[in-house]
């Protein structure tokens, strides 16, 4: 059984005011009863209706369930109840039927997903088979056309100077978004939409985005002369999704992970939130995403700074980063980050970029490094080099650092880190990231 | 790079008008001459992806800035665990216990954790009050971490040991000198005012103020020579001051000055007693009383209340043979309220408070008199005046009380919820607002320790908590029961505040 710091509780917290009410919560004197066994905590806690919320937490996973009417998972109540966990030793008891009747269902529902799938018959699945590859050929031909368009509208832009583009109407580049968006090809509509940002902050800023765009269209229009991998890379960008359940039936070795640092982005009318991990074994990178639309809770949060054992299922990639995970098993919190030195770390990234040109941003850890600022931009500095950081938790690295050598892990974007982390003498401690 | 130069000229003002010419970087030309067939938008874009890409993968790190030295080792205990994650709590939903926290922790002789030293850094600059018990708190890294943001000028100092707090007086910044300068005040108040006076005649008015306003901490006879020439101050505000710190002095020659002046105002005459309106001399100035009246008063009138109102209230008993009380019922009706108005705004320290509530509570506002009254007197008023009437709406009273109270006063504030929730119970008033809402930082912890135990309070609630399942109770019982609730709550948690931060 893993017993995780509160801080770590708090980084399952779906959004800040469940933190601070989880934090409310955490009184013992706000329950009317708490209990605990080898495999879950429970407690019931008196709100504003008649009969107190029946709170449980399943101590494999955290993950949490509770009676109240919210739909954050976990709630704050679940938060309130780990916090409790965390500071003082509950009572031992059998859990009540409830409780026992829910961590039965989880065990039931996790054996029925590791199981094979139903047999179908034969005929079924090829009927089956035959027009899901329909529906995919309707698409590709969509986005092709799509594609070809847009490819037209990029060398318009070219071809007619894009000294006007700064002040150019939000409208001007929506209605190219939309297009994509009807030929089904959501990723690069989501990149179009980033133009504006770009064009404000200078040309240079403006070509590089839609020469990027331009390698993607062209890349994709001699798509069937590219590796397999880069393929998926290439359909990845424009839009294409993989099928979670399709790469779930991989199996891959357990290994023992750690999670690094996580940040959470608002894209329009979507929060995305960043996860990423190391291999403990070989120092690989893995990256999880989660998506929430509008006011809707993240769920399935991983706590930070943890070591974990599960299976990760890299999605296809020349550059293999972003990942699922099966079965995941909390093991204990981490204690360290391993980092590299700056001019490896530009080393790394160049060897990134080289592998998939429209890179945006790439995990790096830097060991040793030093938390200094020349009054307007501040920096890491390990013995030889400096590198611009971003983040409004500079006061707070230079607080938790003390001027001393640190490792800090973050997202390297090409011309600066966005720090996640920061391991001070054998302890980690979350960063707020920078919203970029 | 002049290539992206030319890359990016050349797709501002459009291919068609500028078309892209040679490159010099030989992969660059390569590229641009091998995608010449695609059309020459393609060919720019082509050609402009690799040249981004290969300044990107070819940028260096760049060299190093300088750096402070590393801060030093702390030298505190680190605070408990427990006590860190109340301390969270209450920067998340109950700030008004931080100060007790504070004071705690700082008896206790603890050190905050290095995650927790911004949250402290930034409640002390918006607190300037509290900041004298966060400085110990903050240790060696907070003081380095301080010198780094002007904002947190204030916490540079030390003030651990008399040695630092001279040294930070010697060479800190404003902030941290006023703070130095009140902690070497508390101990050795002797010294801290001949530092002063060392520096006396070079420091600029707005601190000469800043540090005088630390000599009311251990006020004493020795420090009347110099308060005395702080009367001859440049600046209005320091003289001021210094007339208001002298006259709490009870035998300085400020008031022995005062009180000659006043006795020459109010005579025994043969209809009682009589008004005799000053003329103005130079030395009134000096002592703080202002020439100009304000809007509204004659000069002389003003000049009289500013006098009466600052004289020591003991004179009057061997001047007129009357006391307070008496001089309030004999003096002449049309000078009686102008009188009174005038003591309570141009009076210092309160001396006719008392005579002035024993005189007519209801005739002059409380708030202005409990402003000028000393803190014992305004308890028994309280006391006397709220404690025996029933649970008003509001409560206004509060904040003429120092915190905390004591063991006395709170076991009647106790008492007096104890009896509201029984009317409360027993009529059907409607509504209490926020009623006693301020009490619970308030309230000496071993009262209600006592309270909590009592028979009539455990009934109190039980009998709440009794209508309230029923599912018909009033909004006013619903909102008293929640306020007793939250009143306990706080209590408790203040009491185990102390136990997490015992040293």
């Amino acid at each position: 059984m893993t017993q995780l710091t509160s801080t770590q509780i708090l980084s399952l917290a779906p959004d800040t005011s469940s933190a601070s009410s989880g934090k409310a919560l955490s009184n013992p004197s706000k329950w009317k009863t708490l209990g605990s066994s080898d495999m879950a905590i429970w407690g019931e806690c008196q709100g504003s209706g008649k009969d107190p919320y029946r709170t449980g937490v399943d101590l494999s996973d955290y993950t949490a369930k509770c009676s109240c009417p919210s739909r954050k998972f976990p709630c704050k109540h679940g938060i309130g109840l780990m916090l409790i966990h965390a500071s003082k030793t509950l009572e031992t008891a059998t859990p009540p039927d409830w409780l026992s009747t829910w961590l039965e269902g989880r065990q039931k529902r996790a054996e029925a997903k590791t199981a094979p799938p139903k047999e179908q018959s034969l005929e079924e699945t090829k009927k089956s088979e035959k027009a899901a590859i329909k529906r995919l050929e309707a698409r590709e031909k969509k986005v092709e056309l799509g594609l070809e368009e847009f490819g037209l509208w990029l060398s318009d832009q070219i071809k007619n100077g894009i000294a006007n583009a700064p002040s150019q109407p939000y409208s001007y580049w929506e209605t190219v978004a939309a297009r994509l968006i009807d030929a089904q090809a959501p990723g690069l509509a989501r990149m179009v939409r980033e133009l504006p940002t770009a064009a404000s902050s200078g040309t240079n800023a403006l070509l590089e985005a839609l020469a990027r765009l331009h390698l993607i269209v062209s890349a994709y229009s001699r798509l069937e002369t590219l590796s397999a991998s880069t393929q998926a890379d290439v359909r990845a960008a424009v839009g294409f999704t993989q099928d979670k359940a399709e790469l779930m039936q991989k199996t891959v070795p357990r290994n023992k992970w750690q999670s690094l640092g996580q940040i959470i982005v608002q894209e329009d009318n979507l929060r995305v939130r960043r996860t990423y991990l190391e291999n403990l074994e070989n120092k690989e990178y893995a990256l999880l995403l989660d998506f929430a639309v509008g006011n809707q809770p993240m769920t399935g949060g991983l706590p930070i700074g943890v070591n974990l054992e599960t299976e990760l299922i890299y999605y296809p990639s020349h550059l293999p980063l972003r990942a699922i995970l099966k079965d995941p098993q909390i093991l204990e919190p981490a204690q360290t980050l391993r980092g590299i030195t700056i001019n490896q770390a530009l080393e790394q990234y160049t060897n990134a970029l080289s592998k998939l040109p429209w890179l945006e941003r790439y995990p790096v850890t830097l060991s040793n490094v030093q938390v200094v600022t020349d009054g307007t931009v501040w920096y890491i500095q390990d013995e030889h080099h400096s590198l611009a950081i971003q983040t409004q938790d500079h006061w707070q690295m230079m607080a938790l650092s003390g001027g001393h050598p640190v490792q800090v892990f973050g997202e390297y974007n090409g011309t600066h880190l966005v720090p996640l982390s920061i391991e001070v003498q054998n302890t980690i401690f979350m960063l707020g990231g920078s919203h970029e | 790079m002049n290539d992206l130069r030319a890359l990016t000229s050349s797709a501002l003002l459009g291919t068609e008008r500028s078309p892209l010419g040679i490159l010099e970087n030989p992969h660059l030309e390569e590229a641009r001459q091998s995608l010449e067939p695609h059309g020459q938008a393609k060919q720019l874009l082509g050609t402009a992806i690799l040249a981004f890409n290969l300044t990107r993968a070819g940028a260096q790190a760049s060299g190093k800035i300088p750096s402070l030295a590393p801060a030093a080792a702390d030298t505190r205990p680190i605070i408990p665990e427990a006590a860190q994650e109340r301390l969270q709590q209450l920067f998340a939903q109950q700030a008004d216990l931080i100060p007790e926290w504070l004071e705690l922790a700082n008896q206790a002789g603890f050190r905050m954790p290095h995650k927790d030293l911004i949250a402290l850094l930034e409640y002390g600059r918006q607190h300037t009050d509290q900041r004298q018990k966060i400085l110990p708190l903050l240790d060696s890294r907070g003081r380095w971490l301080a010198q780094q943001n002007p904002q947190w000028a204030w916490a540079t100092g030390d003030t651990s040991s008399l040695e630092t707090a001279l040294e930070t007086w010697e060479t800190g910044s404003k902030a941290a000198r006023v703070l130095a300068l009140q902690s070497i005040r508390q101990d050795n108040p002797d010294q801290a005012r001949t530092l002063l006076e060392s520096v006396w005649k070079s420091e600029p008015a707005d601190e000469r103020k800043s540090f005088l306003i630390q000599l009311q901490i251990g006020l004493s006879e020795a420090d009347e020579p110099f308060l005395e020439s702080c009367l001859d101050d440049r600046s209005k505000e320091v003289r001021s001051f210094a007339a208001l710190t002298l006259s709490r002095l009870k035998s300085s020659a400020y008031n022995l000055r005062m009180a000659n002046r006043a006795k020459q105002l109010l005579q025994n005459g043969k209809k009682g007693i009589e008004i005799v309106l000053p003329e103005w001399t130079n030395d009134l100035s000096r002592d703080g009383i202002e020439k100009t009246p304000p809007h509204g008063i004659g000069e002389k009138t003003h000049w009289w209340q500013s006098i009466i109102g600052r004289a020591p209230i003991e004179i009057w008993y061997s001047h007129l043979q009357l006391t307070a009380l008496e001089i309030l019922k004999q003096i002449p009706k049309m000078w009686r309220k102008n009188f009174i108005d005038s003591i309570l705004l141009f009076g210092l320290n309160g001396y006719w408070a008392n005579a002035l509530l024993e005189y007519d509570a209801k005739m002059i506002s409380e708030n202005s008199v409990m402003a000028t009254l000393p803190i014992d007197s305004r308890q028994k008023y309280i006391q006397k005046h709220i404690f025996s009437k029933p649970l008003q709406e509001q409560i206004y009273w509060t904040h003429w009380m120092s915190d905390p109270w004591d063991l006395s006063f709170s076991q009647s504030a106790l008492e007096w919820i104890l009896s509201s929730g029984k009317q409360v119970l027993t009529s059907k008033k409607k509504h209490f607002g926020s009623s006693f809402h301020d009490f619970k930082v308030r309230i000496h912890l071993q009262a209600f320790q006592q309270w909590k135990l009592k028979p009539e309070t455990l009934s109190l609630v039980k009998q709440l908590e009794q209508v309230i399942a029923q599912d018909k109770y009033s909004y006013s019982v619903k909102d008293f029961y929640e306020y007793l609730q939250d009143l306990i709550t706080t209590l408790e948690t203040r009491a185990a505040m102390r136990k997490e931060l015992q040293p």
